[in-house]
Formats: C-alpha cells, structure tokens, sequence
C-alpha cells in the first residue's frame, strides 16, 4: 500500500460545500473516502472493519445541511459518524454558524431523512454542535473572493490505515477556518479511532477537539500532552492514553498500549502563525516537508503533516500534489523535536496511597515502614529485622534497626 | 537492568544530619566518577567543589566535559546545587562552564550564571531537626549511566530536591547535568547535537493529568525550552533538536512531592519516586 496525499482546489467564490454537484467538495471529499474505503475493505484481515458510506453531499435532501455519514465496522460495536453543516451563516462560532457532528453505536443510528437528510440516532456517544463557517456564495453574509482547498491524505497500509481530510480556507477573512477529520487505526486497538480538530486564528475560536478511540470493545476519550506553550514547537509521534474511568473498561493498576497516531501528524505550539494562510516549511533535517494543517490555541493543538519527498505520495487522478498549492513558504520560529517512541504506560491505582501499588514515605507512619515495599525489600535482603539493609548507615538511621 | 540504590535515609534529632549524609554521598559518587570515566575516555566529569571543600556552603559544583565541541573548544556543563547555611538558603543552577565564575560567591563553589540560576530560597535549616529520607542510585550499564541522590526532609512542598542527577542523554551518548530546587523547581542543561547548541528544559513529559488515575510514562524525557518567538529578534531559524532521553532506568510518574514514594508497576516492575517533580527511577525490573 502506499501513501496517498492529494488536493483540490476552488477558485474565488466557487467553494461550495452547500452542493451536491460532482465537481464541488463535498462530493469530492466523497469520492477520495470511497477510494480508501475501497482499499481498506479489501484487506482480508479488515472484514470486520468494513468502512461504508450511508450518507454523502447527494444524500442532502433540503437546500441547506450537507455533509456525510460513515459506518465504521466493528467486530461488536460499529458506529456511525455523521457531520453535516446545519446553517448557511457565514459565522465564526457555534452561535453564529453551526455544524452538528454526532458519533453513534451503528445500532442507535436511525436510517430516515430527519437532519436534512442524514438521519437521526436514538443516543450518541458525541454530539457537538460547532462552528463551521458555510463559506458558499450563498452564505449569509456573502463572502466574496476567497479560494477553498480540501487535502486528503490516506493510506490503507494494514494495521497502519488512516484517511485524513482537511478543509482550509486560506483567506484573509475573518470567519475563515481549517477542519480536519482523521480517522486511523492502531495497534492493540479494536476499531477505528477518531480525531476531530478545528482551527483557526481568530481569538476565541478554539474549542472544538474531539478524539475518540477505543478500549476492548468500548469508545473512549482520549487525550495527550503537545510542546510547552509558546515555544513553537511540534512533536511526534503522537501517542494518545485512555484514562481509566471507575466506570469504563480501562482499569486501574493495568498495563495500557499507547495509540498511535500515523507517524506523519505533527503537533504542538504554534500560537503565531495564521492557519489562513498555508504553511511550509523543508524539514532541516532533509527528505520530506512540513504543511501547516491547522493553528494551535486554546485547547486545540498545532496540526502539522509532513511528506516525504522521497518516494512522492500518491495522487489521484485529477487531483493536484499538495505541494502545488500556494503554500508560504516559512524560514524561521518553528523547533522541530521528534520524541522517543514510549512503551505500554504503567496506569497506577485510582487514588494514593493505596498501600499496594503506590506508597508515600509517610502513608502509614512509623507503624507503616516495614510494611513499605523499599524498605521490606531492605530487611529482608539483609536476613529480615536483625540486618538493616544494604548500604545502610551504620549509625543514624531513620528507619527500624535491630542491634 | 535497574538502578543500584544506597538507602542513606537517617534521623535528625542527633544532630543535624546533612554534613554527614553530603559526605557518604561524596563517597559514593567519588567511587561512581572513576568508573564513570574510565568507560567513557573521550569525555570527562570532575567535582569541582564538592561538600568537603567549603563546610559553610554544602553541596557540589560538578563539571562535565562532552565529546562535543564549540567553536573549537569541549563543550563543557556545570550543574551547581549549594546549601548557604548561615542563611538557611539553597542555591541551585545548571549551565556552561563559560558562566562559571570561581569567585563570584557561594564560598569556595563560585558562581554559575548566564544558564538556569535559581536564587538562594529557604530550605536546609540547621536548626530545624528534620530527619532526611535520602537516596542514591546509579548505574554503570554503558550508554545508560546515571548517578542521582535525592532528598526529603518532610512531604510538604518545599524540603525535597534531587540534589544532582548526572546521566547520559542516551539520544546523543553525551553527559547532561539536572537539579531541582527544594521546591521541585527542574533545571536541565544538556548539549544538542542536532542543534549545535546548549538547551535547557524545566519539565520532564509527563501525561496530561496530574492524577487520579496515576501512570508511569517510559522513557522519560526533557520537554525541551526551545527558543519563543515573542520578544525575540531576529526569529531563530527552523531547526531540529534531538530529543533529551533520560537513561532507560527512568520514568516519569504523575504524582508529585512524593520523594521517596514506590510505586509498583502491573508489569512487576518497581520504581522510587526520585525528587518532587514527577521523575522516578526503576529499582526492580519487570520479570
């Protein structure tokens, strides 16, 4: 399998993702998720993650909300992610133009035509209603002069696949905004993890980040740490860890695989640049390119993705490389620190001390040190109270010390 | 492979048990240099003032010469951590040897500024009897070697430090120097390859939660301070830094001021909680 990373483009006013027409975004992204779907479902190992499309642009069944609703298979629990503009708004903010993205068990999904078309579910395990600018020349108020992108990047590699979708409006205006919507899988992973992130430099707007993933056979939030504040520094890879709930299927005191993002995701700090405008920058270290995906601030981290040049990726046909876009080419600020990979995380008890896995010095007092790990372990290497332990003081000791 | 620990832990109502406790210190890390560099010929640490060479101002200015060089010259860090006793402070700081000024205070240790400098703040206190929960661990596995000593005088959060951590940055094979103050505040010096330049850190990664749920995250490594854009001109240029990775030995954990706490891990691995700030250090392998 190999890695595909393509773009097209819309010229001045005629980005449209309120249209169904074969030629315009929504379709397109359409068209780009079918290809890899296609792929993915094609792995023998993959039958019982079979990616299938339940709703596109064409489903839109009114003049205003369009977008998509894809089944994501799952051995036990397959789901369903709808997205679908509910406004035509040319807003900023999820009071002034909203998107609804709703992720559900494939079982609470209801097959109708309520939600302009893309159905309705009986119970979600995320609903966000967010802010997307519409962006079309039919938006209110109308929004002249502005190009429109949408990059796709997948790769359907088995046991490594991802497909990531970014929406960039790369103008000077106000409401403007990038959206990426990146679905992979990863090791010790049961399903199809998810990760929703919205960007976009006008102060206030961060706010939407939603990745889900999953444990056993149950979704979960996620989270991870990105660089230090504003240091514009971008890290990978991205190791995402499930926090354990007393109520969810991660447990306490349990060895915990970390997940892995595609290892061409970077993210971090990056509070200065604006996202409008398309960002590059050549790897120092050689043999590939950084794009500039999204803005980090608020919550919301940096979203960085980085090609090699050597092989190129894949294009589709008809589509454009990435690299052809109008991307401004950056010189300086950006720290470039790649992480060592991390090992399965060491999840400790719910609460401390709990006396059995993790122990303070001053849990339970004097009463309480020969019952410490360190210092029964101390005893007993020593032939138990009548030592006192391995490179012990001879005089002065704290702890318990037979003469 | 696990840490080699020295309990040196003692009571505080004999006196005060610092003096003492810096000395078997001293000894240990004295043994530790020479095998330390004889297994590492091209570079070189040396105690330049340790506590035996000023009674009044206990601690260690250690001096690490790297296999790197600058403008022609070794590459060479100083990790500085010293206890004022007259004034119940603590001085703490990592940086180049070109900030080391021998006369320019804290007694015979001398002065190391232009790194990270913490100014003297309470915390070693003769007359306070507080006993000292102490640790050293260290090891000599080539490429991973570390020497570390700890301490906690009580669990609030201003007695306890690591006093000096000298450990290899297994992504270079260089020495890198760390402290803490006694308030957990971290310095780092290190020297980036990639780079070609000194950086520094004041955190180790850790996860995004403080806790409950508690996690030890492995490897540990520095949360580099790369250079911030704001107020600086010209911007620096895009670079890449190579990571700063502690020795496998280490791990960070996410409780904090909890020197000397254990925690036993689902694998059957067992770790020390090394300092206030989230650092812990693995003394029992997983089977």
């Amino acid at each position: 399998m190999t890695l595909t990373a393509c773009a097209r483009t819309w010229g001045p006013d005629t980005y449209n993702w309120a249209s169904s027409a074969a030629t315009d975004v929504g379709m397109r992204l359409h068209e780009a998720f079918s290809a890899f779907a296609a792929a993915v479902n094609a792995t023998p190992a993959n039958a019982d993650l079979q990616l299938s499309v339940l709703r596109n642009h064409a489903s839109a069944t009114g003049a205003t909300s369009y977008g998509f609703a894809w089944r994501l298979g799952h051995p036990i629990s397959p789901l369903v992610l709808s997205f679908h503009n509910v406004s035509l708004a040319q807003g900023f903010s999820s009071s002034t133009a909203s998107a609804l993205l709703r992720l559900g068990l494939a079982s609470a999904w209801i097959d109708d035509t309520s939600n302009g078309g893309y159905g309705s579910f009986s119970a979600t395990l995320l609903s966000a209603n967010r802010g997307l600018s519409h962006y079309g020349p039919s938006g209110t108020p109308a929004v002249a002069g502005l190009e429109g992108t949408l990059i796709v990047v997948f790769d359907a590699t088995p046991g490594a696949e991802f497909f990531l979708a970014t929406l960039l409006r790369p103008g000077d205006d106000n409401y403007s905004l990038n959206l990426s919507i990146l679905l992979f899988r990863s090791p010790a992973v049961s399903g199809w993890s998810l990760w929703f992130h919205r960007a976009r430099a006008y102060i206030g707007m961060f706010s939407s980040n939603d990745r889900w993933s999953w444990r056993g056979q149950s979704p979960e939030v996620v989270s991870f740490v990105s660089g230090a504040s504003g240091t514009q520094q971008i890290n990978a890879p991205i190791a995402w860890q499930v926090i354990p709930l007393a109520t969810g299927p991660v447990q306490f005191n349990s060895v915990q695989p970390r997940l892995l993002l595609p290892p061409l995701l970077w993210t971090g700090d990056n509070q200065h640049t604006d996202p409008r405008r398309l960002g590059r920058f050549s790897d120092p270290a050689g043999g590939g390119t950084f794009y500039q995906l999204g803005a980090a601030g608020g919550s919301v981290d940096d979203l960085w993705l980085r090609l090699p040049s050597s092989p190129p990726p894949s294009v589709l046909s008809g589509w454009a490389a990435i690299g052809s876009l109008s991307w401004r080419t950056l010189s300086d600020r950006f720290s470039v620190v790649a992480q060592p990979p991390l090992s399965p995380s060491l999840v400790g008890p719910a609460s401390v001390p709990d006396l059995i896995a993790d122990w303070s010095p001053n849990a339970a007092g004097l009463a309480g040190v020969q019952q410490h790990p360190l210092y029964a372990q101390q005893l007993a290497a020593a032939g138990g109270l009548g030592g006192g332990g391995s490179g012990r003081p001879a005089t002065g000791v704290l702890w318990p010390r037979r003469v | 492979m696990a840490a080699i620990l020295s309990d040196l832990s003692r009571r505080g109502d004999q006196g005060f048990p610092i003096p003492d406790l810096f000395s078997d210190v001293q000894a240990l890390l004295a043994s530790w240099l020479v095998a330390a560099n004889a297994q590492n010929p091209s570079q070189l640490l040396e105690v330049l003032t340790g506590p035996a060479g000023d009674a009044q101002h206990l601690g260690w200015t250690i001096r690490a010469t790297l296999a790197a060089t600058s403008g022609g010259q070794p590459v060479q860090l100083i990790s500085q951590w010293v206890a004022t006793l007259a004034a119940t402070t603590v001085t703490s700081a990592v940086g180049l040897a070109a900030g080391h000024n021998p006369a320019g205070g804290l007694g015979a240790h001398g002065l190391l500024s232009g790194g990270q400098l913490h100014s003297p703040a309470a915390s070693l206190n003769p007359a306070e009897p507080f006993p000292a929960l102490a640790w050293v661990v260290r090891s000599l596995a080539p490429g991973q070697e570390y020497f570390g000593f700890c301490l906690s005088l009580q669990m609030f959060s201003t007695r306890q430090a690591v006093v000096l951590l000298i450990a290899k940055d297994v992504t270079s094979g260089l020495w890198h120097l760390h402290n803490t103050t006694m308030s957990g505040v971290q310095g780092m010096v290190a020297w980036n390859l990639s780079a070609a330049r000194e950086i520094f850190a004041t955190a180790l990664w850790s996860e995004f939660f403080n806790g409950p749920p508690f996690a030890l995250r492995h490897p540990a490594a520095w949360m580099l301070a790369t250079p911030p854009i704001l107020h600086v001109l010209p911007l620096p240029p895009v670079r890449r830094w190579a990571p700063v990775v502690l020795p496998a030995d280490f791990g960070t954990y996410t409780r904090t001021f909890a020197t000397g706490g254990y925690f036993k891990g689902a694998d059957g691995s067992e770790w020390l909680l090394f300092g206030p700030s989230r650092m812990a250090v693995r003394l029992i392998d997983a089977p």
